[in-house]
């Protein structure tokens, strides 16, 4: 299959790779102004993967294209994965969009809350007019990273994630050309279950902030997972994952509750545990994952704006209370002293804030609104 | 003032006990439990080490027998953790002569206000003067079994009482004991220094991980107290200014307070930064983070430090978003509703009060 995989960074490299190396034709494509992080593929001609023993993943070197041709990148592709921070998205919808055809499969992985309707939003005033497929997923399904110019590790590999598109009418479509390169990726009912299916959001900010004065202090390497998820933070954690449930019950959507998921995607590696915070903090997949050495980080830059504020919005919209979500997010504010709502994708900045729950749920069913009748 | 009652036998009622003691007065000490006070009534007194000297000072009742230590009392310091006070006012309303004058060094937040009230509804004779500290008098610990040491008095520490038109008679008879009294006009001024509240449960909070991990192993201000981490003791610093402004009070901010108490420089009062107060602080340079979140830090300094605060911003319709993470993230780690344990407006006697009725109530004890 041609597949396009649009970034330049540790996902993408390993998600090239790895498709390369099962057989798939691949192109890479990064925004202009990051192009450079292409330069060791394009002069190697592909890119290096290594595997953490018993993953079931091609090792080796493999063929990609890296190209900085935005159309190039997309010509022909049946499936275009978008392997990108939350912020980086809306850049690709504009840099793509007026190049994508009928039927052509965008999966964003992951979407983070609101991904994929934010993507259709930009593509339409991007000039596009074809009628593509948007989908997104719920998490990254490799953990690992871009460890040279041209090569990159691969430290877990989830046994199981799901794809849900905008609207939530086009999932069967799009999830039969996903499970084509993820065959254990499972139709998700739609982007209220993908957006608020992401680890992301309900690990990183709680842990980082519970351990803040330890990250700037510097003074010690710890481990993220296993060592700052004491006690207490693994009670805020699973304190914040209730939140998280309640709005999908709320919504319309239930959804898998992370104990059993973490479970699912881990526990072929090993991980267990009677708790989620008892999953978290023994998981083997977690055993390299050493805490961020400050606090500007991703899980505090991008899980805030992205991931928790959108929860809080929700829990307004149907009426569910947030405080633990509030709490964290309150406090990665006045630590960084950034106003992350302001910069947050949120019902306000998807153009959703004037709708009622039930028209929100019917949006997201249908694409009001989104694309021609 | 001749005969005081000191109720509390742990750090502060050690160093009170034998300091008082030395400076002449009669003294009748008090502790709950039997235990602490072993070591004291065998080698027959507190032993004080330190800049007040050293000694062993005997007072002259040493007893769990609250009744034998109030006996004939003109004077009543309590030197209890606020989680006692409510238990002390219980056991105390009946004991108390009319127009007793009692102090509670350190008050926490609102403990004189939540003192009065317990007093009063329990059968207590009336006339009740309640001063109170902003924080302990002296810089102490108990360093071994019957001895405590005291580093240092504080070099100013905020003193009101309620009502307030009683605080100066209290006052007087304190002025020829301690010179380092600075008279504030309510006990909300002193309530929202509670210098711990501030400080404590956010350098907690932020490295709670780390506590719980090792034990406690590093050190709280030195290491745990980072910049970004002393960013969100400022905001808390004007959430809580904000809400006396709005109730009439005339805020000091916190490093002026901490600052005021001897603790710090003057250069972290004109950048006004609790980063660099912490920083600047020699007496808490050395201070080992707690070994676990069950400690005073949040057990003590949540519901009567920043839920008294909280339940006050409330009152003046200020909005205290880093104040509330911390009640709602204690209260989490620790299983505990904070929120509805801690003093709450009613158990501060303040349910009738509105924020143009405050200050009248707290200069007379009454609304009108």
């Amino acid at each position: 299959m041609r597949v396009a995989v649009l970034g330049g960074g540790n996902g993408a490299f390993i998600t090239a790779a790895d498709l390369a190396g099962r057989g798939h034709t691949v192109r890479i494509f990064e925004a202009p102004e990051f192009a450079k992080a292409l330069d060791g593929v394009k002069e190697k001609g592909g890119i290096k993967l290594e595997v953490r023993a018993g993953l079931d993943l091609p090792q080796g070197f493999f063929p990609v294209e890296a190209t900085d041709d935005a159309a190039r990148a997309v010509e022909g592709a049946d499936l275009i994965l978008t392997v990108v921070p939350a912020f980086g998205q809306k850049r690709f919808a504009q840099l793509v969009g007026k190049h994508l055809r009928d039927g052509q499969v965008v999966v964003l992985s992951p979407g983070n809350f609101g991904g994929a309707v934010e993507f259709a939003r930009a593509i339409r005033e991007s000039g596009c007019t074809g009628r593509p497929i948007i989908m997104e997923t719920e998490c990254m399904i490799y953990s690992g990273f871009k460890d040279g110019p041209a090569s990159s590790w691969v430290s877990g590999f989830k046994r199981g994630m799901s794809g849900a598109a905008f609207p939530a009418s086009d999932g069967p479509r799009g999830i039969a050309v996903l499970q084509k390169v993820y065959p254990m990726c499972r139709l998700g009912h739609n982007i209220l279950e993908t957006g608020l299916g992401n680890v992301n959001t309900v690990f990183h900010a709680p842990i980082l902030v519970l351990n803040a004065g330890r990250v700037e202090s510097d003074k010690d390497e710890f481990l993220f997972y296993w060592d700052g998820c004491s006690e207490s933070v693994g009670h805020v954690v699973e304190g914040v994952e209730a939140e998280r449930l309640a709005l999908g019950l709320a919504l319309g959507t239930p959804l898998a509750p992370f104990h059993k998921v973490m479970i699912d995607w881990y526990g072929h590696q090993g991980a267990k545990g009677d708790s989620l915070a008892q999953v978290m903090r023994t998981n083997p997949a977690y055993e390299w994952d050493t805490a961020p050495r400050g606090l500007r980080h991703r899980f505090l830059v991008e899980d805030i704006p992205y991931g928790m504020v959108p929860m809080e919005d929700l829990g307004r919209l149907v009426g569910v209370k947030t405080s633990l979500t509030t709490a964290i997010i309150d406090l990665a504010c006045s630590l960084l002293g950034e106003d992350f709502r302001a910069k947050a994708r949120s019902l306000k900045a998807l153009g959703l804030a004037e709708l009622t729950a039930e028209q929100f749920r019917d949006v997201i069913a249908t694409g009001k609104g989104f694309w021609p009748a | 003032m001749k005969r005081i009652a000191v109720l509390g036998a742990g750090n502060a009622g050690c160093a009170a006990a034998a300091h008082l003691t030395k400076m002449g007065l009669e003294v009748r000490l008090y502790n709950r439990w039997a235990a602490e006070i072993e070591t004291l009534k065998a080698q027959g007194g507190a032993r004080l080490e330190g800049v007040l000297g050293s000694g062993l000072y005997k007072p002259a009742v040493i007893t769990t027998d609250l009744r034998e230590a109030v006996e004939g009392a003109d004077f009543f310091w309590v030197a209890t953790p606020a989680v006692a006070h409510e238990f002390l006012a219980t056991e105390l309303a009946r004991l108390l002569p009319k127009g007793a004058h009692v102090l509670l060094n350190p008050g926490s937040t609102g403990g004189a206000l939540a003192f009065s009230k317990t007093v009063e509804e329990h059968g207590g004779a009336g006339d009740l003067v309640v001063a109170e500290t902003n924080t302990n008098i002296y810089i102490c610990r108990i360093t071994a079994p019957g001895t405590v040491t005291v580093w240092n008095l504080a070099a100013h520490i905020l003193f009101s009482a309620f009502p307030g038109r009683r605080r100066d008679a209290v006052i007087e008879e304190l002025a020829p004991y301690f010179s380092n009294l600075k008279a504030v006009p309510t006990v909300l001024d002193t309530a929202f220094a509670n210098i711990n509240a501030i400080m404590h449960p956010a350098g907690v909070i932020m490295n709670a991980g780390w506590i719980e991990h090792t034990d406690g192993g590093f050190k709280f201000y030195a290491e745990g107290g980072t910049a970004s981490v002393g960013a969100v003791i400022d905001q808390l610093d004007r959430e809580r200014t904000a809400t006396m402004l709005a109730l009439g009070l005339d805020p000091l901010p916190f490093v002026e307070v901490f600052y005021l108490y001897g603790a710090t420089s003057p250069q972290a009062v004109k950048e006004r930064s609790a980063y660099r107060a912490l920083k600047d602080s020699a007496p808490n340079a050395l201070i080992q983070a707690p070994p676990n979140l069950k400690h005073r830090y949040l057990s003590e300094d949540v519901p009567f430090g920043l839920v008294p605060m909280r339940h006050l911003a409330d009152l003046a319709g200020v909005r205290t978003p880093v104040i509330d993470a911390l009640i709602v993230l204690a209260s989490v780690a620790n299983g505990v509703d904070y929120l509805s344990r801690g003093l709450t407006l009613r158990k501060m006697g303040l349910d009738g009060v509105t924020p143009f009725t405050l200050l009248t109530f707290l200069r007379e004890g009454r609304t009108e």
